[in-house]
């Protein structure tokens, strides 16, 4: 026996979460498409889902991408502007107007060393985006360190000196939901040739490494760390002396730990 | 749906402009469009992928992808938002599947979606509030619930995948899914 339209319509309500979520098969997502079209019901019932599935991106842990990558981005898209037929014919159109008169040895001459000048203003404009791009990440994380000055919503997390550093001490500001920390430290000893301190964060024993910093005379550091996962995710941090390109897993001495 | 979503919805128009500009080639309104979701998107792809470069590439390949339809953009299939986030999260889920080809498929995935604090009446980013209720949401859902909605939506995978991958009946899940989404569209609306 065929089902009823109100039969068909209940199981298409049950499907509808999932089918928002992309997460049917086959025969029962082909179910619902073929359904929708016919049924404002269960077109109604599918907006009022999209709208929680379109929720969904906001749960994700908030992180902040390089500077660099709007830099990429932004280059990438003005050379495919600039490579569309349009505006390449343009530009050739304009400096063939401009050399025309000059005759056809000159106008390959005039070419030619246009084009070795340009690939010279090529390499020296790609060294300085570089800079700037240091320069940019390097602002960013002034700016982020002046945040977790002001704006208070940081957890402050004492640091022990062990027993190679025992007058050294310190404290981590971390916002437990974010994957940014502050670490700050003081009366840490001075480092050897060669040398720097390596950040630790500690997950189910495992250690994944924070980056590596360096101390003033005095022994104090300031280091602005970016942790592969949220911070809550860690259990502990620890800081070791290793050689200054840094190591795959601590081998030196332990100075400063913490639990999260 | 609540005062959350209209929110949301505010945007839309400044968006739109910025969508009809980028179909005229102008890299500028990309830009600002980039400032608004660029941090969202590429979160939406860290959460997903769990790796800086390839968050960075999804996120470069979905506002490429924007920069190359713009003109296609109709505003009545849904808001700009969304289309980006929809980009991100195919291309994402492209790469989970081409990463599940050479590896085991992973069901290791367990972000934390406590709400956190935040004192009353202080002043927050639209964006951070919308953020704080979903999470809030999210956190009240039980816990095989929110999984089985994570898996999906996050990882890509479908009812079947989910169950082979948990060792639970089909139905289960399907259980779970219904379930968990009508009650977070329950909750989401309370946030009125």
């Amino acid at each position: 026996m065929p089902k009823s339209k109100a039969t068909r319509c209940s199981e298409i309500h049950k499907l509808i979460p999932a089918f928002v979520l992309g997460s049917l098969e086959g025969e029962e997502q082909a179910l619902v498409l073929r359904h929708l079209p016919d049924c404002p019901p269960s077109r109604r019932l599918l907006e009022e889902f999209r709208q929680v599935a379109e929720a969904l991106p906001y749960a994700a842990t908030l992180q902040t991408p390089a500077l660099a990558l709007k830099r990429r981005l932004l280059a990438r898209l003005e050379r495919e502007r600039l490579a569309q037929p349009a505006h390449l014919w343009m530009w050739l159109a304009s400096w063939g107007r401009r050399l025309a008169p000059l005759g056809p040895a000159a106008l390959l001459l005039l070419l030619g060393l246009l084009g070795g000048w340009a690939l010279s203003i090529q390499g020296e404009l790609a060294r300085q985006s570089g800079m700037v791009d240091q320069l940019f990440d390097q602002l960013r994380d002034q700016q982020l360190a002046m945040a977790f000055f002001t704006t208070g919503e940081y957890s402050r997390i004492p640091l022990q000196g062990q027993a190679d550093a025992a007058e050294a001490w310190g404290f981590l500001m971390v916002e437990p939901d974010e994957s940014v920390a502050m670490l700050l430290a003081y009366k840490l000893p001075a480092l050897g040739e060669g040398q720097a301190y390596q950040l630790w964060l500690i997950r189910n024993g495992e250690r994944d490494s924070g980056g590596l910093f360096s101390v003033d005379a005095s022994g104090r550091a300031y280091f602005l760390f970016r942790a592969g996962e949220p911070l809550g995710a860690y259990q502990a941090v620890g800081v070791t002396v290793e050689p200054e390109e840094g190591s795959p897993g601590p081998t030196g001495p332990r100075v400063l730990a913490a639990s999260l | 749906m609540g005062c959350w979503w209209r929110r949301m919805e505010r945007d839309q128009p400044q968006d739109e402009v910025l969508i009809a500009r980028i179909a005229q080639g102008e890299v500028e309104a990309l830009a600002s469009l980039y400032d608004r979701y660029g941090r969202l998107v590429y979160s939406l792809a860290m959460t997903m992928l769990r790796d800086r470069a390839a968050a960075e590439e999804v996120t470069q390949d979905a506002f490429l992808s924007l920069w190359r339809a713009a003109a296609s953009y109709r505003a009545e299939r849904g808001r700009v938002a969304t289309w980006l986030w929809a980009i991100a999260r195919h291309r994402a889920i492209d790469e989970l599947r081409r990463l599940k080809n050479s590896q085991a498929l992973s069901l290791d995935f367990s972000p934390d979606f406590q709400p956190g604090e935040v004192n009353p009446g202080e002043s927050l980013e639209d964006a951070s509030l919308m953020r704080l209720h979903v999470r809030r949401a999210l956190a009240q859902l039980h816990e095989p619930q929110r999984r089985a909605i994570q898996l999906a939506y996050f990882r890509g995978l479908t009812q079947r995948e989910i169950a082979e991958g948990l060792g639970e009946p089909l139905g289960t899940i399907k259980t779970r899914i219904r379930l968990g989404l009508h009650r977070l569209k329950q909750l989401l609306q309370r946030e009125e």
